[in-house]
């Protein structure tokens, strides 16, 4: 075996005032140039690991045992000032949350110029010539420029490339990557990992990639380490500790990853709908500027049309900014509309008496993605889930609650606790409840399982599909996930810059996707795909395009045109 | 920027209209007559009468609030009903003695309070953070009449060393000036420092908790630079509104330091109008005191972009 650059020996890392170990002893070895992938749920001590190799732990966090030796020296021995001259010079790190990654107050040039200033002491000419170079090397348009804007002018994904552009840029030995795409779109994921996957191969540096995407691992890395409650589970070439796992826990994972179930259900017979939606738009008031000018708002949503049976599941696809959480506001009458008709069983809302749209209201619940923030922590869950029950006696109320907390898998004792004593799976439970409590029609649930873990998911999505098996309501559901969608969706509609681009049914469209954006939205993910007895990385295999006149990368005009069977796609108007 | 100070500077109007309505209907509706106050209980019939009618406290209400009004939009505030001095130089004067305590003490202020929030954050839950948190606690909850009783006793009557009350101008006399403005100033930096450095040290513990701090000592940056240049500006922009409160506040009046101290400052001039119903005096206090918390906010406002870019004006 090659020497190792980083070799970690049953690290143990606690908590003040703790016995129990969140870290229970890892043993890893990367080899230079290596790429190894640590991937676990949350509270497995993944990002522990990683922050205590540079000693950068969270307050409160010890290392209670183990050596972490980089190049053949301790790094636990070594002084303050010894180790900062390893931090960012040898090892860089880079963080999953690209809005508070970066320093608000600070200039993109300043931020990036700061490491070279500090550890090769270069003039000034020189530090801008190298931060344009790594810039360039990450596609940065115009990148000279980039160097004298701040950080909240860019899009997430391209202060993700900064950030890992600012941590190659003093040729670290070693990068470690805390969940460095898992807040951005997939496509703009394959560009993120694509673009350092080159840089590192190119510098030589080892990639330390934490992440709890299974997909992204096995796309990126040779080598997996699987943690679970702070123990290593397993550890091992990609194939087959992945691929074909023997253990447990790891198969446990894998086959919780979303995909597809069953047939889709037969189309709703013709039935007036019970959402339907006629060339809304929406656009939001822009900021004044001057002294009373105000510029025209700012379109969100261009005319959409869109049709919801009773008991039908219809998924909106797009990345942020298309339009999809907009679009579930905008029926709770919670975003500007600036035109077309939304009604429900056929009344027209903008019609309705304000008593009468509160009632309607009722009818409509939703689902948050962050079961965090969207629980009162003041309140207990009893109150939460009855709170939108109006005219009924506290007895009553009590035996709903009850009722429509065991509906969503959670016994009497959670009817007195408060949020912050639940998981994150209880919690979306809960919010859960709450909607159903009210007996809707329709439930607009807005990624309600995006910030669970993997295992979690399976469960919640499963009890979502149940509960609309046994009550019969509508989900608009709204999702970047692809998996998820594909799993719980009837019908897709996929959104890009407020425009439909592609609607169908849920196997036309995912067995033949037309539109390029769609194409590309589906190429992007990195996926585990079962295969025979284990399992295959890659991506997803797409048909042939099909050549459809007027079918243009980019559409801003175009009319949505019919193929077969109810899947539309937008084409330049003929 | 210049579109939107402009504007902001526009938007002032309306509230000042409506403060100076609300101060005009106050003084009147308040019982009591400011003439008998004048003259006292002795006074005859006709001579208040006389005295009303020159004053002009005989006309409708309306009247008498739009000459009032148009007095004051050409500088004439009134004079005073119980000494005859013309209100606005009276006024501008006093805010001068007021300025000059609360401008020095609240300079001092954030100079100590503002590191000491910043190391107590730092060593969070450590010794020092104790040490530092406890002594802000003790500063904020004594009253400052109290501290500056204290101080009179200690350096004015026991040592000697500080004249205890009254006040000499700068401009007379600059050391004898100096001399008389370290006590008050001195009361005044403690209370200030307490609330300062406590705003300080919870807005830099929220601040050092995130990434981009962490990314900082990745870079391996030393703690100096990571402190100062990646977190206090960030942190300092909530505390920095709150500064701008609390002058904004003092500058209308350190009544109770004023009071301690004897010095001739505006809380002091508009307590004791209150207390001879002097009409005139009143209104035009309550209403520099509204505009000069207009313009300390819209100073701060202004102020936000230099530490934070995303705020655009």
């Amino acid at each position: 075996m090659t020497r190792s650059l980083l070799s970690i020996e049953d690290l143990r890392i606690g908590f003040a005032g703790s016995e129990r170990l969140a870290v229970k002893g890892i043993d890893l070895a990367m080899a230079p140039g290596e790429r190894l992938g640590v991937v676990g749920e949350s509270g497995s001590g993944k990002t522990l690991l990683a922050r205590a190799i540079l000693g950068l732990l969270p307050p409160g966090a010890q290392r209670r045992a183990g050596r972490i030796l980089f190049d053949g020296q301790d790094l636990t021995d070594l002084s303050p000032a010894t180790l900062r001259h390893v931090r960012g010079r040898r090892i860089g790190m880079v963080f999953q949350e690209p809005m508070v990654s970066l320093n608000p107050a600070l200039t993109i040039g300043r931020q990036l110029g700061e490491g070279l200033i500090l550890h090769e002491g270069l003039s000034a000419a020189e530090v801008r010539r190298r931060s344009v170079e790594m810039l360039d090397a990450f596609r940065m348009v115009d990148a000279a420029n980039c160097l004298d804007k701040y950080p909240h002018e860019f899009s997430g994904g391209m202060r993700q490339r900064i950030m890992i552009a600012s941590a190659l840029l003093l040729r670290p030995a070693l990068l470690i990557a805390d969940e460095p795409t898992t807040a951005l779109d997939v496509i703009v994921q394959k560009q993120v990992l694509d673009l350092t996957l080159a840089a590192c191969r190119d510098l030589g540096t080892a990639l330390l990639l934490i992440t709890h995407d299974l997909g992204v691992v096995a796309d990126c890395c040779e080598r997996v380490l699987v943690m679970r409650h702070g123990d290593p589970v397993t550890q091992g070439p990609v194939d087959p500790v992945l691929l074909r796992p023997s253990d447990p826990y790891t198969r446990q994972l894998l086959h919780s990853l979303p995909r597809r179930q069953g047939v889709e259900t037969a189309p709703a017979a013709p039935a007036p709908p019970l959402l339907s939606i006629k060339d809304l738009r929406v656009a939001y008031p822009a900021r004044r500027r001057g002294l009373f000018r105000r510029p025209p708002a700012r379109p969100v949503l261009h005319g959409i049309d869109l049709s919801l049976a009773r008991g039908e599941t219809l998924a909106l696809v797009g990345e942020s900014g298309s339009g999809k959480t907009t679009l579930g506001r905008a029926l709770l009458g919670l975003a500007p509309v600036a035109g077309g008709r939304v009604s429900l069983d056929g009344q027209d809302i903008a019609t309705l008496s304000a008593p009468e749209r509160r009632a309607l209201a009722r009818r409509v619940q939703m689902v948050f993605q962050d079961p965090f923030s969207s629980l009162d922590p003041r309140w207990r869950i009893a109150r939460i889930v009855g709170e939108g029950l109006t005219g009924v006696t506290a007895a009553e109320r009590a035996t709903r609650v009850a009722a429509a907390l065991s509906d969503v898998g959670l016994g009497d004792g959670f009817a007195d606790r408060f949020p912050h004593e639940l998981s994150g799976g209880q919690r979306q439970r809960v919010a859960i409840a709450r909607a159903i409590i009210m007996k809707p029609d329709l439930i607009v649930a807005d990624e309600p399982v995006s910030a669970l873990d993997v295992t979690v998911q399976a469960q919640i999505l499963s009890l979502l599909k149940d509960l609309q098996r046994r009550h019969g309501f509508s989900y608009l559901f709204i999702s970047h996930h692809l998996g998820v969608v594909e799993q719980v969706a009837d019908r897709v509609m996929v959104l890009y810059r407020g425009h439909v681009v592609e609607e169908g049914a849920r196997d036309d469209l995912f067995d033949r996707p037309t539109h390029p954006y769609t194409r590309r939205l589906m190429a992007a993910v990195p996926e585990i795909l079962p295969d025979g007895d284990g399992f295959r990385a890659g991506h997803r295999p797409l048909p042939a395009p099909v050549p459809l006149p007027g079918l243009t990368p980019v559409e801003q005009g175009g009319v949505l045109t019919l193929l077969q069977g109810g899947h539309r796609v937008r084409c330049a108007a003929p | 920027m210049g579109a939107y100070l402009l504007r902001r500077c526009l938007m002032t109007l309306p509230t000042l209209l409506i403060v100076a309505v609300i101060v005009f209907l106050l003084m009147r509706l308040v019982p009591g007559d400011p003439v008998s106050v004048m003259v006292g209980d002795m006074a005859d019939p006709a001579t208040i009468a006389a005295i009303t009618r020159n004053l002009g406290l005989d006309q409708p209400l309306p009247v008498q609030f739009l000459h009032w009004l148009g007095n004051i939009l050409t500088g004439d505030f009134g004079t005073s009903i119980t000494t005859g001095e013309a209100v606005l130089p009276a006024m501008l004067h006093r805010l001068g003695v007021t300025a000059q305590i609360v401008l020095i003490s609240m300079t001092l202020a954030m100079l100590i309070a503002v590191p000491a929030g910043m190391l107590a954050a730092w060593r969070q839950n450590k010794g020092t953070d104790m040490v530092i948190t406890g002594l802000l606690v003790l500063f904020i909850s004594v009253p400052s009449f109290w501290v500056g009783l204290l101080l009179i006793l200690l350096f004015g009557v026991e040592l000697g060393w500080l004249p205890t009350v009254g006040y000499v101008a700068i401009t007379d006399d600059p050391l004898r000036g100096l001399l008389y403005l370290i006590l008050p100033c001195a009361s005044l930096v403690l209370v200030e420092m307490g609330v300062v450095a406590r705003m300080m040290r919870s807005g830099m513990i929220d601040v050092l908790r995130l990434d981009y701090i962490t990314h900082a000592r990745a870079k391996g940056l030393a703690e100096g630079p990571v402190l100062w240049r990646h977190a206090f500006p960030n942190a300092f922009a909530p505390t920095l509104t709150f500064i701008g409160l609390l002058l904004g506040s003092l500058l209308g009046g350190a009544v109770v330091i004023e009071t301690v101290f004897t010095l001739p400052g505006l809380g002091r001039f508009l307590v004791d109008a209150i207390e001879a119903r002097d009409y005139p005096v009143i209104q035009g206090c309550l209403l520099l005191v509204a505009m000069i918390r207009i313009l300390v906010n819209l100073a701060v406002d202004l102020a936000y972009p230099l530490l934070d870019p995303r705020v655009q004006l």
